[in-house]
């Protein structure tokens, strides 16, 4: 078992830059809201002969919650799955205000565990002012300022809420698990858009800040598990531009982003030969889905460039490729059975890892980094079944040939990782 | 262990076999909708509809003629005269969220698996239900918006609506009111 080495004083410091940050989000609710009182629009009254009425009324509370039950055969995911695990499930309470016509506030506290990785218990999972500068039926433009949700693909907005999803377990090739909260939202300011065009909408989404990092993140970056030390001026940039056709037979979206960030290491990461240095991610995301009646087929092509520049003895430069196909067939509006082909690459020009061991025993002859773990191929097929808008069930099965993303933190024995494995998951969830 | 049978050739057949089930039904709604809107010009205003109680006729329900007995109903106030059908998924997918004249709108929908709303997205919008459930839910739970206003039956539907300013939803089976003002579709 590793233990992490960290002072009081360390431990206090990052109690304090958390709370910083809170501060910063709670005080810029508060001056967001000022236009509210200073320029508010004349109150419209909604006629309601019957009831009594006030502006709490116009909260409007929504909430979720889900529990997976995961099994594997080998290898562990989310908790130790080969025994069976329970440790994946999320609730969440979100409220949100029309303050004026054009102002909007809301919320969202988010318990959420994954596995055995951090942070456990409950966090801020949004909080968002949204200003509309411009609203008419053809063409909307606003401002929104606070905890955002990423544009990030086409799922990664709702990815909490268990029944928006298809399958429970979304392409884990773009939307790992164990960087969810990474990938979900950041600390930002954001410009968003969409035109009505003849025949569908063209939507842009941009957004700038700071990233979510916690000390797994971290670890999982720099590729080493017991690491203490931590990026600082860390950015993110997040770009997209969606079309949807009117009817909603087809949608397509383009995204990019960018995260960056200085590294500090810590005091005694020398001995994991870390050092201080940046990094550099650059990704880009296609995606595509065609509704025609009953079936639904969706995909995404996603590159990712790393670039870890003087962090290690060496620089890393990988070119990850990762792409999924997914067909979901309704049968009623009830139940629908779907079935995805998964494909994650750590080297796009390398897709069995030959070169990637060669270079790494070159490198450290006693390395125990396998090959598989340069690749992922996942098929699953599963289906879900929701009898009415609040409840939902679902079951799938995974045949998975790869390890690439593994989580070296369920899985602390390299060595023991297995090429081949399959899971099981089955999932209940409740929304209102 | 769990799916041997699920081998890769397998899957890239499966695939195949999608694909072409896919094209062969878009074929098929492409005829099937120029069959309906052949029809839906042929078609007069449905003759089953109801009388509203005098009492209920303190505002006007604009209304927009859309298949022969579902209608899209509206506050008095809106004054819009026409909607085209594009206008109309704007306002029911909540991307318009004013008026032209800036009035607030506020949907109005019956629960999703009520079959008078299957059949008002199915006909009137011409969208799958599962594709706007996927809309609201991007506003319910990602904080960027507000979900429409879900109501348990079509009286509660009719008396929301002629109670909020703004407000907007659809009624099946016609209402006969000689105040009902006809919107054309654009």
């Amino acid at each position: 078992m590793t233990i992490y080495i960290c002072s009081p004083f360390d431990k206090m410091s990052q109690i304090m830059k958390g709370f910083k940050r809170l501060w910063v989000i709670l005080v810029g609710l508060v001056l967001g809201s000022l236009p509210v009182y200073l320029f508010a629009d004349e109150p419209v009254i909604i006629d309601h002969p019957l009831e009594s009425y006030s502006r709490i009324d116009e909260i409007v509370w929504h909430g979720f919650f889900s529990q997976n039950f995961i099994a594997s055969d080998e290898n562990n995911y989310l908790g130790s799955s080969s025994d069976g695990s329970f440790k994946s499930n999320e609730a969440a309470l979100n409220a949100s205000w029309l303050a004026t016509e054009s102002l909007q506030f809301s919320l969202q506290g988010l318990y959420k565990q994954t596995g055995n990785s951090k942070p456990k218990g409950g966090r801020l999972d949004y909080a968002i002012a949204d200003w509309r500068i411009l609203d008419n039926f053809s063409r909307v433009a606003g401002v929104r300022l606070g905890r955002l949700k990423n544009p990030y693909g086409f799922f990664n907005e709702t990815r909490d809420v268990a029944a928006t999803n298809i399958s429970i377990l979304l392409p884990q090739s773009i939307y790992i698990d164990y960087l969810s909260q990474l990938i979900h939202s950041s600390d930002s300011m954001g410009f968003y858009g969409h035109s009505e065009l003849d025949k569908g909408t063209l939507a842009f989404n941009v957004q700038y800040g700071r990233p979510i990092l916690n000390e797994d993140v971290t670890r999982s970056i720099v590729a080493s598990g017991s690491s203490t030390g931590e990026f600082s001026d860390e950015r993110a940039f997040f770009a997209r531009l969606s079309y949807e056709d009117a009817s909603g037979l087809w949608r397509t979206a383009l995204m990019y982003t960018n995260f960056r960030g200085h590294f500090d290491p810590g005091p005694n990461d020398f001995l994991l030969r870390l050092s201080e240095g940046k990094l550099n991610v650059d990704l880009f995301i296609w995606s595509l889905e065609f509704n025609v009646h009953d079936l639904q087929i969706t995909t995404e092509i996603q590159r990712r460039n790393i670039h870890l520049d003087e962090i290690y003895p060496f620089d890393i430069k990988e070119q990850n490729l990762s792409y999924y196909l997914q067909f979901a067939y309704n049968f009623s509006t009830a139940f629908k059975v779907y079935v995805r082909r998964d494909e994650a690459f750590r080297f796009k020009d390398d897709k069995h890892g030959k070169s990637y061991i060669d270079d790494s025993k070159a490198i450290n002859p006693a390395t125990e980094t396998q090959f598989h773990s340069a690749f992922a191929k996942d098929t699953t097929l599963g289906f879900r079944y929701s009898p009415s808008f609040e409840w939902s069930f679902a079951m799938e099965v995974h045949q998975i040939d790869g390890t690439y993303w593994l989580p070296d933190l369920e899985n602390r024995d390299v060595q023991n990782q297995k090429r081949y494995w399959n899971m099981f998951l089955a999932q209940i969830a409740y929304r209102f | 262990m769990f799916i041997d049978m699920f081998i890769n050739r397998a899957f890239y057949c499966l695939s195949c076999l999608m694909f072409i089930l896919l094209f062969t039904r878009v074929s098929f709604a492409q005829q099937e909708e120029s069959t309906t809107v052949h029809n839906s010009v042929e078609q007069t205003a449905s003759t089953d509809s109801i009388i509203l109680p005098k009492s209920d006729q303190t505002h006007i329900i604009a209304s927009v003629e859309t298949s022969p007995s579902q209608q899209v109903i509206a506050h008095q106030n809106i004054q819009n005269n026409e909607l085209n059908l594009n206008e109309l998924r704007a306002i029911f997918s909540l991307r318009a969220r004013r008026w032209p004249d800036g009035t607030p709108i506020t949907v109005f929908v019956l629960r999703d698996e009520h079959e008078a709303h299957r059949q008002f997205l199915l006909k009137t919008l011409k969208m799958l239900p599962h594709q706007l459930r996927r809309q609201w839910d991007r506003y319910i739970y990602s904080g960027i918006g507000q979900g429409p206003t879900v109501v348990e039956s079509q009286e509660e539907m009719l008396s929301k609506v002629k109670a909020t300013p703004g407000g907007i939803g659809y009624f099946e089976g016609g209402i006969k009111d000689d105040n009902i003002h006809m919107l054309s579709i654009r």
